[in-house]
């Protein structure tokens, strides 16, 4: 089946030059499911068939895998690209394929080829730095793919969307200890700047904070043998 | 007619030389079944009949030893036929098999002793005069047995005497007569020409491998044996070779090599997916499987997902599990997935930081830290949340951290801890 959808796509691309598939220009973009982020947005989401750039600060790996979690729901396929290897199964719920390159080369390489497929809706590229050539290359695969891929990545080159993302200090909202003192985060408010050709918005929206839980015992020096699998 | 049955009051008594008349038998006929009751089977499938059964019939001395044979298409008429005929040979016509029963006496099907009693009983004594019954009624009144009875009488008999052979997996071989190969790289060259084959067989057959083995003749005498796999069933002579090469690449010769054979090891149908029309990424789920699997082929099983331990330390508790490709092509959301929330970034080993602390009650915060591998900036701590302590592997190798939850002057959310020791590592920060 494979094959013969090939052979329409490579008949249909003989016949006419100029079609670009379904998801160019008709489709809308990629909604992040975070409406104050969305309406921010160019086309109310990230832009498919296109490279968009995040500059991490605070946020966008919560924006990204609400985006992943909102393809999902809408009945297509996101992946995850972790190059660095800091997704932490605790905190993973699922919301896409996850994929842990043995290295950075390997992460773009993976990139490319998931976006290339055309089987997936949102690919997020993180922890692998893109060269300018690399852009231009994996700018290209998401145009043959009709896929958003997102660099978590400070550069701009090649990219149809730029955002900056950070907490704001001064909105981070704690659960106090009976001394006064920070004990937990409750959530943080996020400001997201995003740049387009022609376009330049701002959005602020509030994230909550999952707690991530450790086995505590209150005494240093004191040896914890409760559940340590040996 | 592709059963032959032959038989002899003789061979009913115990002792005798059945397996020798089996094997001379096999100078005609490939497969022979002998069964402890005296009968002796061959498979004349795809063989003339009547020819057969009277070159089995000299094989086996008919003459001397009072053997006869049965030819039907149906196990249960040939034997009757072998017993009861009157002649060495009986031969049964295509679609007669329950014709000729029909006069034969019910002994012949072997009943149970109580059975037999029991349709003696009624007057049913010939097969022809049980098949004439209705099956429900046979059933109510004799159970199981007689239903079984019943069926052999119209000559309906279920027994597979002879199973289906089958095919030979998909083979390519090449011996070097003149020479031999010391150098693992340059057998890709020979591989390449016998998966050239291998693959043509296998998408003539319509199937796919699962698994394929390199065998290496080894000048000495021995045989190296490397099993090579692919992340999903394929037929593809490109995968293949990369997978074999990725194994030729890595691989110690011990001995110089007089041979190279391909083996299949395991196969499977090379059938469609099925699907949901209503599915918008079935459209799509091929090309998704193809990709995770070129993927995994290429670099390893990077396709995963967390299976969570219980270890104290948080880099040691995740266990990452390897993941089917296609089970990257069935997507499907978690229904009771949380909403949108910053989660941990875990270091996969934590980073040594420089850290400034003041006192606070019984111990000491964090105010500033600088991050050693990324220059000498020192970032100022708006907040520290802690501590948190882990402490274990008292009897192994003990820790024992104190954990802070620190938000810096750019507003990130970090997580920093003190060892034993007294030295401070990042460990990682909320996204």
């Amino acid at each position: 089946m494979a094959s013969s959808v090939s052979a329409l796509r490579q008949l249909l691309e003989q016949r006419f030059p100029d079609a670009l598939p379904v998801t160019h220009r008709t489709a809308g973009g990629v909604a992040t499911g975070i409406a104050a982020l969305d309406r921010a947005l160019p086309g109310g989401g990230l832009p498919r068939g296109k490279l968009a750039a995040w500059t991490p600060g605070g946020g966008a790996t919560a924006a990204l895998r609400s985006a992943c979690r909102a393809a999902l729901e809408r009945g297509e396929r996101a992946a995850w690209v972790d190059g660095a290897g800091v997704a932490c199964g605790d905190g993973w719920r699922g919301e896409a394929a996850l994929f842990r390159p043995p290295g950075a080369r390997e992460a773009l390489a993976c990139a490319e080829e998931l976006v290339r497929s055309g089987g997936f809706a949102l690919v997020v590229l993180a922890g692998a730095r893109a060269a300018d050539t690399e852009r231009v290359r994996l700018s290209r695969a998401a145009k043959e793919g009709g896929a958003t891929l997102v660099l978590l990545d400070p550069g701009g080159f090649m990219a149809g969307v730029r955002l900056v993302s950070r907490i704001r200090p001064d909105g981070y909202r704690w659960r106090l200890d009976p001394f006064g003192e920070p004990a937990e985060v409750d959530s943080v408010t996020v400001r997201a700047h995003v740049e387009a050709l022609g376009w330049s918005k701002e959005a602020e929206f509030t994230l909550p904070v999952a707690a991530h839980d450790l086995r505590l015992s209150l005494e240093p020096a004191l040896g914890d043998r409760r559940g340590a699998a040996r | 007619m592709t059963y032959v049955c032959l038989w002899s009051p003789r061979w009913a008594t115990a002792g005798a030389p059945l397996a020798d008349v089996a094997a001379a038998l096999l100078a005609d006929v490939p497969r022979v079944a002998v069964e402890a009751r005296g009968v002796v089977w061959a498979d004349a499938r795809g063989l003339p009949a009547p020819r057969l059964a009277w070159a089995l019939l000299e094989r086996a001395e008919w003459r001397t030893r009072e053997v006869r044979a049965g030819v039907a298409a149906v196990p249960v008429a040939a034997e009757a036929a072998a017993r009861s005929g009157s002649a060495p040979a009986t031969f049964v016509e295509p679609g007669r098999e329950r014709a000729s029963l029909a006069p034969l006496p019910l002994e012949l099907l072997a009943p149970e002793p109580r059975l037999r009693a029991l349709l003696d009983g009624v007057g049913v004594r010939t097969c022809g005069e049980l098949a004439s019954l209705a099956r429900e009624a046979v059933e109510v009144r004799f159970g199981a047995a007689g239903a079984a009875l019943w069926r052999l009488a119209r000559a309906d008999d279920p027994r597979r005497l002879f199973r289906p052979i089958p095919p030979e997996r998909p083979y390519a071989s090449m011996d070097f007569v003149e020479y031999e190969v010391r150098d693992a790289g340059r057998l890709a060259f020979t591989v390449n020409a016998l998966l050239g084959p291998l693959c043509a067989a296998l998408g003539e057959r319509g199937e796919r491998a699962r698994e394929v083995t390199l065998v290496l003749s080894l000048s000495g005498g021995g045989m190296l044996r490397e099993r090579v796999r692919a992340a999903r069933p394929t037929a593809e002579r490109d995968l293949w070779l990369r997978r074999v090469r990725g194994v030729l690449d890595r691989l110690v010769l011990p001995d110089g090599v007089v041979g190279v054979a391909l083996e299949v090891e395991g196969t499977e149908p090379a059938s469609a997916t099925q699907g949901d029309l209503f599915d918008r990424g079935f459209a799509t789920a091929a090309p998704v499987e193809e990709a995770v699997s070129r993927l995994v082929d290429e670099h390893g099983p990077l396709f995963v997902e967390p299976a969570a331990g219980g270890h104290p330390l948080p880099e040691r508790r995740t266990a990452w599990r390897a993941r089917e490709p296609e089970e990257a092509a069935e997507g499907g959301a978690d229904p009771f997935a949380a909403a949108p929330s910053l989660t941990l970034q875990l270091l996969p080993e934590p980073r040594r930081v420089a850290v400034r602390v003041r006192p606070r009650r019984d111990h000491a915060v964090p105010v500033q830290y600088c991050d050693l591998a990324r220059g000498r900036e020192w970032r100022e701590l708006l907040a520290a949340a802690g501590p948190e302590r882990i402490a274990g592997g008292a009897w192994e190798e003990g820790w024992a951290r104190e954990y802070f939850r620190c938000v810096t002057e750019a507003g990130a959310l970090v997580w920093l801890f003190r060892d034993a020791e007294d030295a401070w590592y990042i460990h990682g920060w909320w996204d």
